[in-house]
Parts: C-alpha cells; structure tokens; sequence
C-alpha cells in the first residue's frame, strides 16, 4: 500500500470536518517493531466486585486454574495476572463514617487516595496519561467512557484527573465513534470478530501543499484566538474558575496538536519529520498505528451491546494510537449494571452472606460474575485478534479491573461487601509490564478481618498502583494521596 | 445522631433499588468487633435528621447587610449552547456529541468540573460546521453591509465584529478581543473574504466568553461585586428563557437598566409571560424528577417481557406529556405550585393512552380530566412514575417514597449501613409492597429512616411500573395505597396518592423546598446562609395563595444574590 499520495489538504478537511484525527490513522500503517509499539493502560471499573470463593484462582504461580465464574477467560489464561491479598485500606469498609464502602472503595480503586469529599488524587491511567503525554502526543490524550456511569458525584466518581476532579465518562458510544471515525475512510472492521482490517486502499488525489499550509494556518489563528480569551478571562476569575480555564487551555492544546499532528504527515509518509513544532513537548511518533487499525462496527444494543459497542471502540483506538489511556467505566458504585432480567445486581450481591445466603442467591451472584467473565473475555478477544509488533494489541496494553467492594462475607465475617481480598486483577500487557499468566498468591491474615495494623499484615492496592507507574516508566515509589507504604508489589515479575 | 448524606446521592442516580435491613441500620455506631458484626452490634438508633436547613422568616433574614457567595462561572449546557447558536446564527445544532452536563442538585448546571477534552473537540467541530453554514449566506449574516468598493470588505467585517462579537460574547467587545478576532479575519481572508468571516464566527464559538457565563462585576460600596448589566442580562436571559439575550434585553443592558432591581424587574417580567419561560419550568420539573433520564435507554428499564410497550415512543411520550402538563398550567391554568402538584388532568396522547386507559379522553386541548380522583398532578404522571424506580425491582415503593423526600421536601436521607445485608424473600414477587418492606418497621434502626420513605411509597402502589393505574400489584394482591407522611405540616396518614399530594401541596415545607429548587435550578449552587434573605423573599411568595412561581421567580431576579457576587 502507497502513502505517498495522500493529500494533506485532504487529511486536513478531515480534522476541519471532525475536530479529530479522523483519517489520520490509515496512512500510517506501517511496519511496526517493538521498539516503537506504544505502552497502553485500560482501567476497567465495574461494580460490586466478585463473589468469593468462586472467582479466585486456584493454585499458584502459572500452575493455577481460573476460578468457577472466570472460566471464560479461559483461552487468555496465560495473559492473565492475579494478585491474592490486597487489600483497599484506607477505603471505608470496616469502621464507622459518613460514607458506605461502596463510593469510599470507588473512589479510592484506581486513586489510591481517599474520599474527601471526592479523591485526593488522579486514577491511575490519568497519572501514566499524564507522564506519557508528556513524551509522545497522541491525537487524544485520553479517552473516558462509560456504560450507565452517570455525571461525577461522590457515588459515581471513580476516574480523576487530579485530586477532586472526576472525568465525565461518555455513555454513547456512537458520540465517540464521530469523534474518532466520522471520515475515517479506511477499513471498517468485521463486527464480531474483531480481526481488524488490512489497511484501505485510498483515493490518489493530487497534492496541494500551499492549500493545507494555509488551511492549517487558518486552524491555528482560531486555536491562538482562544488561548488568547482564556487567558484574558482567567484575570477575571475565581480560584475554581482558574482551574477551569486551565483545563479547557489543555483541552484546546490538545486539539492544536491534532492539527500539528495531521499537518506533520506530509506524503510520502516514511519520512518522519525530525523537528516537530509541537505547542508543548513532542508529539507521539505518527505511523505507530498498525495494520489492525480499522472502522469499529457499533452494532451492538442493550446494556449488552452497549458495553461491547465501548470495547470495540477501546480496541479501534488503541490500534489506530489515537490515544494510550482509555478508561471504561460501567455502572457507579453499588450498582448501575442490572444485566439479568428479574435479579438486580445490587440486591444479589448484599444478599450473600455466609451461613444466611440462600442458594438461589449464591447462584444469582455466580450469575453476574460469570455475565461480566462474558464482557471481558469479549474485550480480550477483540485486543488479542489484532497482531502488533511480535504479540497482539493485548500484549502492548495492560487492562487493570477493579471494583468498589467485593463480596466476601464468608471469609472474613464483615458485612456482604468490603476490601480486602480486594479482586484488582490485570490482563495483557505481558511485552512491556509484569509476567502475565500467573495467580501470585500474597501473604496475608488469614483471619485478621482488618484493623488498624492490617498494613503490616496485607499488601496494600496502593503497592500495585505503584508497581503500574512504575511499569509505565514512572519513578513513583507510592501512589495517590493516602498511601500507608512504600514501594511495588515485590511478588510481581518486571518484563 | 446525625446520619450521613450519601444514601440521597445514591439514590439520585436511582440506583439503588430500595433496602431491605436485617442487620445494623443507617445511624448505629460500628464496633471493629467480629463477634458483633453480624449481629447488629451497638445501633443506637435516633431520630435522623433529615429536615434541610431551615431559613428564617424574610424580616430576620433580610435585616443584616448583605453578602454574596461568589459562586462559579457557569458553562453553557448542551441545551443552552444549542438555543444560542440558534440566535446567533439562525441555525438548528443538535446537542448530540456533548458529554453529559454535570449538575446541582437534580438541575443540569455545568457549574462544576472542567471541561474534558473531547468536548474541547465537539467545541471545534461544532463552531466549524456552524461558521461554515452561516457563511452560505453572507449578506443576511452581515445585515446587509455593502461590500462594493475599496476597504468595502474590511468595513463590513469591521462592522460584524462589532455585532456579532458583542452578541457572541454577551458583552461589548474591549479593543483588545476586537483586535483578535480582526487578527482571526485577517488570516481567513488571505483565502477569501467569506473565509476571513468564517473563521471569526468559528473562533468567537469557541471563546470562552460564548461557552461560559463569564461574570467579573464591579467593585460595590458593600465590598460586593456588582454584576454590569450585560452580565445580568445574561443571567436573566438564561434562567427565564434558557438562551442568550435578546435585542431589547442587549439594549437594556447598554441604557443601563438592568442597573437597578426595579429595572431587572421591569425586564423579567415581560420575559415569564413568554413561551420560553414555559419551557424552562418545564426543564424543571423535568430534571427534578428525573424524567430526562427516561432517554438512556440503559439507565431506565423494565422488564421486557412484563412491559414491552415500554419502548422509544413510549418514553418520549411521557417527557412530552410532562411539558403539555406544566406548560397548560402556566399558560391557561394559574402558574401555581400548587395546581403543578394538584391538578386533575393528564395528555393521554400516542401509547400514553394505553398507559391512561379508556377513562381519559381528551379534549380539543388534548386534555382529559380525570375525574376519579386517580390522577393528581405532577406525581402521578406515567412519566414520574416509570422513572421511580430506574431499574426493576419489587420495592419500588421505596424509591418512590425517597423521590418525594428528596425532591419536594428537600430532606436528606441518610444512606444503609455498610454491612447490612438483607435477603429477598423467594416469594418477593408475590408479596405486597407492606409485607416485603415490613422489616424495615420490625428493626427499629432500619424504621428510623424507613419509615419516613416507605409509607410515602405505599400510596404510589396503585402506579404500576409504567405508571398505569392498577388495583391488584404484580403479585395479584389487592393493593392497599395508605400510608402516612411525617415531618410536615399536615402530616398523618391518607387513603391513597390523592390525599397525600394534598398534603404535600398545602405544606409549607413543600413550597420553602421549591424555593431551595429553584435557587439551584438559578445559580448552579446550593443556597447557603448568605442567602437566606433572598431564600425567604421566594418563600414569602411561594406561600401566598397557590404559590404562584412567577412572582416567586420574579422575587429572585430582584435579590442581591442574582445582582452582586462575592469578592475574588
């Protein structure tokens, strides 16, 4: 496939037509060595965690069979990574407070940081968007969405761009499929099996370099204008309202780099430019978007496809770079998610309890967490159907998941739902995070329902948050604002 | 004990589908103590205190000096941005592509939280696609200018910034935002003059100045700001008619009559009697009850199988319906809170009349008075019932009961205990709301807060989940829908929904509620103690009569609150 006679006049009205990198993506395929496959991070939250025992691993090290509800993930079992005994401390789920565990928990996941009176800290694919971008610029820096994720409050809240900040997810997946492939002239993928396109072939208009400067040109002087007013409106604000106007200042210099980045393409596209005139810092390398990159097919209704609809839409922009942090969030703490007509998620899971769970109930919650096992083994079969470098998409991506609380009643004899054992599990990401297709087995109380010296006696999540950052190249040695230690998760294996 | 507040939070998402105790309830102390924990160890339940904060009468709370939060520049909603680029430019923008606009309360506000980057995008793209329409027809969007002859071109754009800018931006332009927006024109019309215009529409879009409230004020006497009157009229403007000012209102923002109470009065009063007003109570009750959720497919649900009308035009026709309600009344009816909560007609129009049934015939006005007794106001529309609750469950009584609380009582019920745990009897499907929420009454800490909730919710019990009106429950019981309602005025118990919204509607409690709605609703914050005058002035009129939310809404536009701002 030739790129040497793409237009940037055409590339350009794409951006003029979308605000995004629309028709970016496909004139880049190129050969993709692993030296230049970018480092990925996906947090996945999902309410209620999972009911013990039977989610857990059995067995240690990579001898382990998946637990009861998680067979589906069967076929990735060796890009699994589990981590037994965490603990959430600091989250609420023990001691007396204004709060529930579920919204303490949520907000405390991927944070680190507690509650007050939202985080005090970034999730963590914000913190690694935030140390990534700043090397290499992608057309977004990030990517927020959700399913029934509702707008920020304390209950809902999970992802923070900093301390007291939450992102507002986007719920439609078809909004953010015009955002990203409105123009998209290239391959559009199979719907359901995710094997990604080959590269399109693209009309050979002829090249009209003067136009496109201009045009870009034209794009800038708007882009200056609004920096120009932010800055003259900021004088004039509040302490909040400054910081709102240096988000929407990063947001419009996000979009000036799409501009950047479109305009650096000029045919023939081999000829990587050496002196990009990015606003701030570099820009991300171009052509690092491999041939997998194609057209999401939204097909997908109900809750159901809706949550597939936002797994196929991860999968096309991670393949295509178009960003290199993505969050998927589905449902707010202690529920949102009610998949199964007649049993609601949030009555099933408060009604387990050891010796008073009535089988119906125990199986209803089987029900959920094998439902949910069906959702990401769908995402990790997408991302693994898309070959990358020497692995697949999967490999070059490391997905956490995690949840407000879990259900362990049994185990510890606390209410339904608290955090230790705390089910933060990973996939992917084997070519450049930690050994993958391993349930690593951490000491811990095996009867110490928490308290105050459990840091002694439980890794704490924050340790693996550490470890993530530190994956991504970070030198963080803690995480978020309430970490009660120090350092990474020492059982985990670097790659 | 004072209970905690997130439990409202939680509900307000609709997510928790009602709470069955059996273990420690909602305002027990915990003790880290395993052998307790299951047991329900140490409650010591009190009275919750769920009341909001109370507002003294208008003469205490208007006799001290006055102070003003200095509250957040708000950025325009989906909605609002909409209806301006409308007025601008003449032009339909659909709002699709916007993230979710964040809220006060129940009240869309974007009061809060930054912008994220991709509605930055959505910015871009939007203000290109409307700059490039609006070019299409050059003369009308310059008003005419001549742009024969030499320096022709540079004079009409000189002229349209002029215009266009100080409408765009709500706010005469100073030298130095003409300057950049003639820099913008400049770079376009190297092209073309049609793109030198373009491109000033397309950046003026997406200055700040367009996308927020952007309020400065002036230094006051009383070590307030006074908001300038182009700054009022667009408060003003937004709050009364959900768009941008108007000519008159940019005239009267320039002759310096927005300066004085008297003439935001003069002003806002011609505003509610328009169309748009209509519109904004509307938008309201709408999103105080939550009946915009009823769009997301995914956040609203009921079974299938047992609902299947319950489709895409069923819920559109049950958001429409809610705005023929509240605009009958304030255009024909008497504007007043309490026929909103009172009246007796419903819109069985499209599948609503099936939900209606063969009782409701509507008239010429689309209208059908029910006569029965069945239908009274607001809260027994299909609409408010099919969204309480969100999603399937048997308790739904529950979640009606705490919408009420939440809603029109502004109270504030404190969420469950972390560890209860509760079981749903096999049989829950076949029980009566009374027999499956009884454990809330048997368990006296569960009964504190429950009982505030739960026999509201009984009397919603002839509302199936579409808000049909039934007299056997799912279960094939015969439905008993009395109840009680504590903690107002006329409190005590009541035979079924009518009388309760009776109830509800003589009490004071709910009128000073509508005010603290309707100040969030107006400034995207809650009211706080520096508000109390303008608070009681609101209550003073919500009390007269019927409550008549003109005059309410026109005590508020004459406060300080909506004329000053606090210091930097």
């Amino acid at each position: 496939m030739s790129f040497s006679s793409i237009s940037r006049r055409k590339l350009l009205a794409a951006i003029a037509a979308g605000g995004g990198v629309s028709r970016l993506a496909p004139f880049l395929p190129r050969a993709v060595h692993a030296a230049s496959v970018p480092k990925r991070i996906l947090t996945v939250f999902s309410p209620m965690g999972y009911l013990e025992p039977s989610f857990w691993p059995t067995g240690t090290g990579t001898n382990y069979t998946l637990g009861e509800t998680m067979t589906a993930l069967q076929p990735w079992k060796s890009k699994l990574l589990y981590l037994d005994g965490l603990a959430m401390y600091g989250a609420q789920w023990f001691f007396s407070n204004p709060d529930n565990e579920h919204a303490s928990g949520g907000n405390m996941v991927f944070t680190g940081s507690k509650m007050n009176p939202l985080a005090g800290g970034p999730s963590i694919e914000q913190a690694v968007a935030d140390f990534q971008y700043a090397q290499a610029k992608t057309a977004f820096r990030s990517l927020a969405l959700g399913v029934n994720s509702g707008t920020p409050s304390q209950h809902t809240a999970i992802f923070y761009s900093k301390a007291q900040t939450p992102v507002t997810a986007q719920t439609n997946a078809q909004t953010t499929f015009n955002q990203l492939f409105a123009n998209f002239t290239g391959p559009t993928a199979p719907p359901s099996t995710g094997t990604g396109g080959s590269g399109g072939t693209l009309p050979k208009p002829p090249v009209d370099t003067s136009a496109s400067d201009r045009l870009q040109r034209q794009k800038q002087s708007v882009v200056d204008l609004v920096k120009d007013e932010l800055a003259r409106v900021r004088k004039l604000a509040g302490t909040e309202d400054r910081e709102r106007m240096d988000a929407h200042l990063e947001g419009i210099n996000s979009l000036e780099n799409r501009i950047k980045l479109l305009a650096m393409n000029t045919p023939p596209i081999n000829s990587v430019p050496t002196t990009p005139s990015a606003p701030s810092g570099p820009i991300a390398t171009p052509g690092s978007a491999g041939a997998g990159c194609a057209k999401p097919n939204l097909t997908g209704s109900g809750l159901t496809g809706s949550i597939h609809s936002q797994m196929d839409l991860i999968t096309a922009a991670f393949a295509c770079d178009m960003t290199r942090h993505i969050s998927l969030q589905l449902g707010i703490c202690d529920g949102g998610i009610d998949a199964i007509d007649g049993v609601g998620q949030h009555d099933t899971t408060h009604a387990y309890g050891d010796t008073k769970a009535a089988p119906p109930h125990v199986e209803n919650h089987k029900r959920y967490d094998r439902w949910y096992a069906d959702r990401w083994a769908y995402l990790l079969g997408k991302m693994d159907a898309i070959k990358e470098g020497n692995g697949t998409l999967l490999d070059n991506t490391l997905i956490v998941f995690g949840s407000d609380t879990t259900t362990n009643h049994s185990a510890f004899g606390l209410g339904p739902h608290n955090h230790i054992r705390f089910p933060l599990w990973m996939a992917g990401g084997g070519n450049f995070a930690f050994k993958t297709g391993q349930a690593i087995q951490l000491p811990h109380s095996a009867t110490d329902p928490g308290s105050p010296a459990l840091v002694a006696r439980w890794v704490t999540h924050q340790r693996l948050l550490t470890s993530i950052g530190q994956a991504f190249g970070m030198n963080i040695d803690t995480f978020g604002s309430n970490d009660p230690g120090k350092g990474p998760v020492t059982q985990l294996t670097r790659v | 004990m004072k209970c905690p507040r997130l439990l409202s939070e939680l509900l307000s998402a609709g997510l928790l589908s009602g709470v069955l105790f059996s273990g420690p309830g909602c305002s027990g102390s915990i003790v880290a103590d395993e052998s307790k924990s299951n047991t329900g160890g140490g409650p010591n339940p009190g009275d919750p205190d769920i009341a909001p904060p109370e507002v003294p009468d208008e003469k205490t709370a208007c006799s001290g000096s006055s102070t003003v939060s200095q509250g957040r520049w708000r950025r325009l909603t989906a909605d609002q941005y909409s209806n301006a680029v409308r007025d601008l430019l003449g032009q339909t923008t659909s709002i699709a592509g916007f993230l979710p606009d964040s809220r006060t309360a129940r009240f869309k506000t974007n009061a809060a939280f930054p912008v994220e980057e991709v509605d930055v995008g959505t910015y871009a793209s939007k203000a290109e696609s409307a700059a490039k329409l609006a070019v299409g027809n050059l003369k009308t969007l310059l008003g005419g200018c001549d742009t024969a002859g030499t320096g022709g071109e540079d004079r009409c754009a000189t002229q349209f910034i002029k215009d266009f800018g100080e409408r765009a931006y709500r706010h005469p332009l100073s030298t130095d935002e003409s300057a950049a927006l003639m820099k913008v024109y400049n770079m376009g019309k190297a092209e073309s003059f049609s793109v030198g215009i373009k491109l000033v529409v397309e950046a003026a879009l997406q200055a700040p100045r367009f996308l927020y409230m952007v309020e400065s004020g002036m230094d006051d006497d009383n070590g307030l700001r006074k908001l300038d009157g182009f700054e009022v009229a667009s408060r003003l403007s937004f709050l009364l008619t959900g768009t941008m000012p108007d000519a008159d209102l940019f005239a009267a923002a320039r002759n310096g009559v927005l300066d004085t109470a008297d003439g935001v009065a003069t002003h806002a009063r011609k505003m509610v009697d328009s169309p748009k007003f209509t519109g904004e109570v509307s938008r309201f009750h709408i999103e105080l009850i939550g009946v915009d959720a009823l769009a997301d497919t995914t956040a609203v649900t009921k079974s299938t199988t047992k609902y299947p009308d319950f489709n895409d035009g069923m819920r559109t026709a049950m958001a429409d319906e809610m705005r023929k309600f509240v605009s009958y009344v304030m255009e024909e009816g008497s504007g007043s809170v309490e026929e909103l909560m009172s009246a007796n007609y419903v819109f069985p129009s499209g599948p609503l009349a099936k939900v209606y049934g063969a009782g409701a015939v509507a008239g010429a006005d689309g209208r059908a008075i029910i006569e029965d007794g069945t239908r009274k106001g607001l809260l027994t529309l299909a609409g408010t019932q099919a969204v309480h609750p969100m999603l399937p469950t048997p308790r739904g009584a529950v979640n009606r009961g705490h919408m009420v609380r939440r809603d029109f009582l502004c109270n504030v019920v404190p969420p469950p205990d972390v560890r209860v745990e509760f079981t749903l009897p096999p049989n829950a499907e076949m029980m009566t709301a009374q027999e499956l929420l009884r454990a809330h009454m048997d368990n006296p800490t569960c009964k504190a807060c429950h009982s505030l909730m739960d026999s509201i919710g009984f009397g919603f019990e002839n509302y199936d989940p579409l808000g049909a009106y039934r007299t056997h429950d799912a279960g094939g019981n015969e439905i008993d829908a009395t109840g009680e309602i504590v903690g107002i005025a006329d409190e005590g118990v009541f035979n079924n929904a009518g009388e309760m919204v009776d109830k509800l509607a003589a009490s004071p409690e709910l009128r000073e509620c509508m005010s603290t709605q309707w100040f969030r609703f107006a400034f995207g914050r809650d009211p706080e103690e520096a508000d109390a005058c303008t608070q009681a002035k609101m209550i003073s009129k919500l009390k007269e009569g019927q409550g008549n939310i003109r005059d309410a809404v026109l005590s508020l536009v004459q406060s300080d609150a909506f004329r000053f701002k606090g210091g930097l």
